[in-house]
């Protein structure tokens, strides 16, 4: 056979799979680059057919531990950039192939996350709110995790009825967003639930003190506001562990911090012409030096 | 065959198969437009001396998450989001995102509204309020709209009607036609609603369904304890751009 020949008979299928590519989008080489706004957070990463049956054994397990729905399951590993994770998804199909329920296991088997699909807030009667918390810690612990300390529970309409949540805390300072949380329908069922636990960076050795956050942050809202700094006034300033953000910097992350930093979080109320505008404005401070990591805003 | 006709023989077809595509793109697009407006001068100079980056990220990633759905996606920021361009553009809209200020605002005929505020390129930025967009609108069906605000999915909340979307959850067998509108409860902060909108707008990109996609959304690393977002809409709709003209569960 000429080379002529061999290449006649692989061009078409060349030419199809270039005219597939325009059709669909060449896949995006990011490699180990960060998140890009406007992108994905996840892509599909490799998993063996070992660790296809270790994720759907730790679906299975969950499932049994709190009753989720499916006759059969299907895994994929995907590769989150925005929140710096790596996780098999196993989702939970019924016997008429309906997708019914959804795990996320770390690759360790750790849960991060597990939810019933479906709107079905309830079919029983509401459950009494003093028992709300007692239930949301009885699921937790069917699930396999460990809480302590008492949970904030708040009506929540996103959740379909309740939503129970215990903040990590690391030597009494809280980690924003880290935690785990449970959502119930209205009658006391499962809905969903999420453990988040971020990496955090070594605590420094001499934080700053308080008083020097506040200042700092007067500082930083003088710049930030200029004339109308009179219309902002400091309302809290705790100690925290923040992820860093983007939020006031011109080249930062699209995507919140991987590890997270102490830090001094200083929250302004604003009044007057500023308020029709902003709401609320946080500046984070590595309590390290001072120095501006992250902040946000209520618009 | 020799070598050149064996070439030119294949240059027709492609390229009829090329322009075909493109075509069939465009007309996908051209028939479903999607305006993403976002506030970015009420956080920025000249309002605020320091810009808030968190707002652009919103942008960017809600423009092409509606063009992921098949939608003529298109963004508007300062003096092209103004009151009246956005009440220009919105009877044409089949999907629609607003970030901005949002509230239950008093109107001038004496009832509140919810709406949010324009850009409109300056600090003085007019109320957009959801009886200006219902008249506009006139009960023309819409596909995803996301309101990016503060109280826009409170229980009273009047945008959801502008938009002709019913304020009920469908689920299940039950259907309301290819349409989900989300938004926030009460106060929420720029940095949570940042994490909620791209887990959703991931989830839909995967292949989720709408409801699912919101479901996990709301499974997010929030610093506030209180975070809270609401939808209204068909549960198991896929979000793809347009009505359902053959088969509501194959969109």
């Amino acid at each position: 056979m000429s080379r002529f020949i061999r290449i006649s008979r692989i061009l078409p299928v060349v030419a199809v799979g270039a005219i597939g590519i325009v059709a669909l989008g060449a896949p995006t080489s990011q490699g180990g680059d960060p998140f890009v706004a406007g992108g994905r957070s996840t892509r599909a990463a490799e998993l063996s057919a070992t660790q296809a049956e270790q994720a759907k054994a730790h679906g299975r397990q969950l499932a049994a531990a709190l009753a989720l729905p499916g006759v059969s399951q299907r895994v994929v590993r995907l590769d989150d950039r925005f929140e710096h994770r790596t996780y098999d998804e196993v989702t939970s199909v019924d016997a008429t192939g309906r997708d019914v329920a959804v795990a996320r296991f770390e690759t360790d088997g750790r849960l991060a996350m597990a939810l019933v699909l479906g709107w079905q807030p309830g079919h029983g009667m509401p459950i009494d709110p003093s028992a709300v918390e007692t239930r949301g810690l009885g699921l937790v612990k069917a699930a396999g995790l460990a809480v302590a300390g008492r949970p904030n529970v708040v009506a929540s309409a996103g959740s379909g009825g309740w939503s129970i949540t215990w903040r990590r805390l690391v030597d009494g300072t809280p980690v924003r967003g880290d935690g785990v949380r449970v959502a119930l329908w209205a009658d006391g069922s499962f809905h969903g639930l999420s453990r988040i636990e971020r990496p955090l960076a070594a605590a420094p050795a001499r934080p700053i003190a308080a008083g020097a956050a506040r200042k700092a942050a007067e500082t930083w809202a003088g710049g930030h506001f200029g004339s109308a700094s009179a219309d902002v006034r400091i309302s809290t300033i705790e100690r925290a562990w923040v992820a860093p953000n983007g939020a006031f910097a011109a080249n930062g992350l699209d995507a919140p911090a991987e590890t997270l930093r102490l830090a001094w979080v200083v929250q302004f109320e604003t009044r007057g012409a500023l308020a029709m505008r902003l709401r609320s404005i946080e500046t984070w401070l590595d309590a390290t030096d001072g120095a501006v990591i992250g902040g946000d805003v209520i618009e | 065959m020799s070598r050149v006709r064996w070439w030119r023989r294949l240059v027709p077809p492609l390229l009829s198969a090329m322009v075909l595509m493109a075509g069939s793109v465009a007309a996908v697009e051209a028939t479903y437009p999607a305006s993403v407006d976002v506030n970015r001068s009420g956080f920025n100079p000249p309002c605020d001396n320091d810009a808030n980056f968190i707002v652009p990220k919103m942008q960017v990633a809600a423009k092409a998450a509606y063009a992921r759905l098949g939608h003529l996606s298109e963004d508007y920021t300062g003096t092209q989001f103004s009151r009246a361009a956005t009440l220009g553009r919105t009877a044409a809209d089949w999907g629609y995102y607003v970030h901005s200020h949002g509230d239950y605002y008093l109107n001038t005929d004496g009832r509140r509204y919810t709406g949010f505020r324009e850009d409109s390129g300056d600090c003085s930025q007019a109320v957009i309020f959801s009886k200006d967009i219902k008249a506009k609108r006139a009960g023309r069906q819409s596909n995803l709209v996301f309101v990016s605000t503060c109280h826009s999915a409170d229980a009273g909340t009047t945008l959801p009607d502008a938009f002709a979307i019913a304020k009920t959850k469908s689920s299940g067998a039950v259907v309301q036609g290819p349409e989900f509108y989300v938004g926030y409860l009460g106060l929420q902060w720029d940095s949570d609603e940042w994490i909620f909108e791209q887990r959703f707008w991931n989830a839909l990109a995967g292949g989720k369904a709408v409801g699912v996609a919101f479901d996990i959304a709301m499974l997010g690393a929030f610093k506030g304890a209180n975070f809270d977002a609401d939808w209204w809409g068909t549960y198991q709709w896929s979000g793809v751009a347009g009505p359902w003209t053959v088969c509501k569960n194959c969109s």
